[in-house]
């Protein structure tokens, strides 16, 4: 009886990590009502398997009857993910701020590379100039335009409503050692869109001016310096993404992807600081002296940073350790009945 | 539900993939709102005491002989909508959920709210003079019980002839006192 008890909780306990899981990510941060969903399963599925048992005490082929009628995880998690009425890939509920990042955005863009002109060509015709620039006005709106299209889209196919993401509770990345208890386990919504859009903004920035040169005040090779840099930094901001994703290992993976990409960001600082000419072309008379020790500056912050990632690295370990010690009690609960 | 039903002959149209998707989605967009509707009635019937998922699903499938059946992956998201739905200052809240232990198990209690009786209410009201007015169409007949309940012509709400009946309609604020009264002299 035993036996057959701890092969029914080991089944059940199995098939509710995975709706978990696959539940979306704004739920997850909610562990009462994660809890709360996953206990109302459990008891829908006891009640099913006794029913289909005859019994008070299901067999594991009653059991696992009920869980296939229950349904997949994906499937009976994808019903918490229908939230917002759909506006063409865009919820209505995200549309207003959807638009509002779009125009704020693409108005940054415009007026960041007319400055930038505008210092560093002294046009007599403003309008001539950015006729001429056009193309790649139109290219790097495009391509920003895209980019945080395509991140509302995911946010409204994963169920996320304003309030998942402007939420007020600043959440910070603590775990506190006496209690073993994690103030918070993830990152606040709001910042990581924010700071993926911001690096999501000045990667495309980077990027997309190798294609269409701007103004003659930078040499080739630092055009060529930028878009490399503005590769790792899209991926920076893809890699923040990501970290919506609630789930423990998930960030350890992204906080060592993370460090690893920091190693070209120093050897692309140590090129610049090798050859500080290479920064404005010869027909740009600024001095140059200062570049080097802004490279050593940032050299110096990206390895603090990295012993950082590296303690919160360590932090999470602790922390899914705990996690772990946590479940291995339950799984030893027998199933109520 | 198309899902469930069985074909005897390669001929049938049900045979055919297109024919079997377009019933089914047919199925699907008229059936989400009706199972809706049915929820709150079966919370309803069990007042302020609640009744819970698995036991909903049960009083469903007898009370509608099986044809209206929600699947178990769809009835907690479901019922987490009613209990919590839409945003900001459109939140609305038909149902109530409380944890209770009830013979030795605990589980999660569902009441209908206050605000979720008199979308009910006129929901019920709203579909019922829906489905009588398309009875001439579809070739069936409804019998309303006109004693008991009378439906505002306006918005069609569901409202319960009584000597203390309020004379405003709830949902549209219709002054319903000659309706009323009309319906009390019949009698």
């Amino acid at each position: 009886m035993t036996n057959q008890n701890n092969q029914n909780t080991k089944l059940l306990t199995e098939y509710l990590k995975e709706v978990q899981k696959k539940l979306p990510e704004w739920l997850k941060d909610n562990k009462e009502e994660v809890n709360n969903i996953l206990a109302e399963l459990e008891e829908h599925i006891l009640d099913q398997a006794c029913e289909i048992s005859g019994t008070d005490i299901p067999d594991l082929d009653s059991l696992q009857q009920a869980i296939e009628k229950m349904g997949s995880p994906e499937k009976v998690t994808s019903g918490y993910k229908q939230r917002g009425t759909p506006k063409y890939f865009i919820t209505e509920e995200l549309w207003s701020i959807y638009a509002k990042t779009l125009i704020f955005v693409n108005v940054m863009l415009f007026v960041i590379i007319t400055t930038v002109l505008i210092i560093f060509s002294s046009p007599d015709d403003l309008v001539e100039m950015l006729i001429q620039n056009s193309g790649g006005l139109y290219a790097q709106v495009t391509s920003v335009s895209l980019f945080i299209t395509a991140i509302y889209v995911y946010l409204s196919k994963e169920g996320y409503l304003l309030e998942n993401i402007c939420d007020e509770k600043k959440k910070t990345d603590e775990f506190d050692e006496t209690s073993l208890k994690s103030k918070s386990t993830f990152y606040n919504p709001q910042d990581l869109l924010r700071d993926a859009f911001s690096s999501g903004f000045f990667g495309c920035l980077f990027v997309i001016q190798r294609f269409f040169t701007f103004t003659n005040v930078t040499t080739t090779e630092m055009q060529t310096w930028l878009f490399l840099l503005g590769v790792i930094i899209l991926f920076d901001s893809f890699l923040k993404l990501l970290k919506l994703r609630n789930n423990i290992t998930v960030h350890q993976i992204l906080e060592i992807i993370y460090l690893i990409t920091n190693i070209p960001v120093i050897g692309l600082l140590v090129i610049l600081a090798s050859n500080p000419g290479m920064v404005f072309s010869v027909s740009i008379h600024i001095p140059t002296t200062f570049v080097p020790y802004i490279c050593y500056l940032f050299i110096l912050v990206i390895i603090m940073d990295g012993f950082y990632t590296i303690y919160k690295i360590y932090q999470k370990q602790k922390q899914k350790q705990h996690e772990l010690a946590g479940e291995i009690e339950s799984l030893k609960k027998p199933i109520r009945l | 539900m198309m899902r469930r039903v069985k074909s005897f002959d390669s001929a049938a149209l049900i045979q055919k993939e297109k024919f079997r998707k377009f019933l089914e989605n047919f199925e699907s967009d008229l059936l989400r709102g009706i199972a809706k509707l049915c929820l709150l009635r079966v919370i309803k019937q069990y007042g302020a005491e609640g009744i819970y998922g698995y036991q909903i699903l049960k009083e469903l499938e007898q009370a509608t002989e099986n044809k209206l059946v929600i699947e178990e992956g769809t009835l907690y998201p479901m019922l987490k909508k009613l209990e919590n739905w839409g945003t900001g200052d459109y939140k609305l809240q038909l149902v109530q959920s409380t944890r209770k232990k009830v013979g030795g198990r605990t589980r999660n209690y569902y009441a209908i709210s206050e605000d979720g009786l008199r979308i009910y209410n006129h929901l019920e009201g709203f579909f019922t003079s829906m489905i009588n007015s398309i009875s001439t169409l579809l070739d069936y007949q409804v019998i309303l019980d006109e004693k008991s309940f009378a439906y505002c012509p306006n918005c069609s709400n569901k409202i319960l002839l009584d000597v203390d009946m309020i004379s405003i309609c709830e949902i549209c604020g219709l002054n319903i006192e000659s309706i009323r009264d009309r319906r009390l002299e019949d009698d």
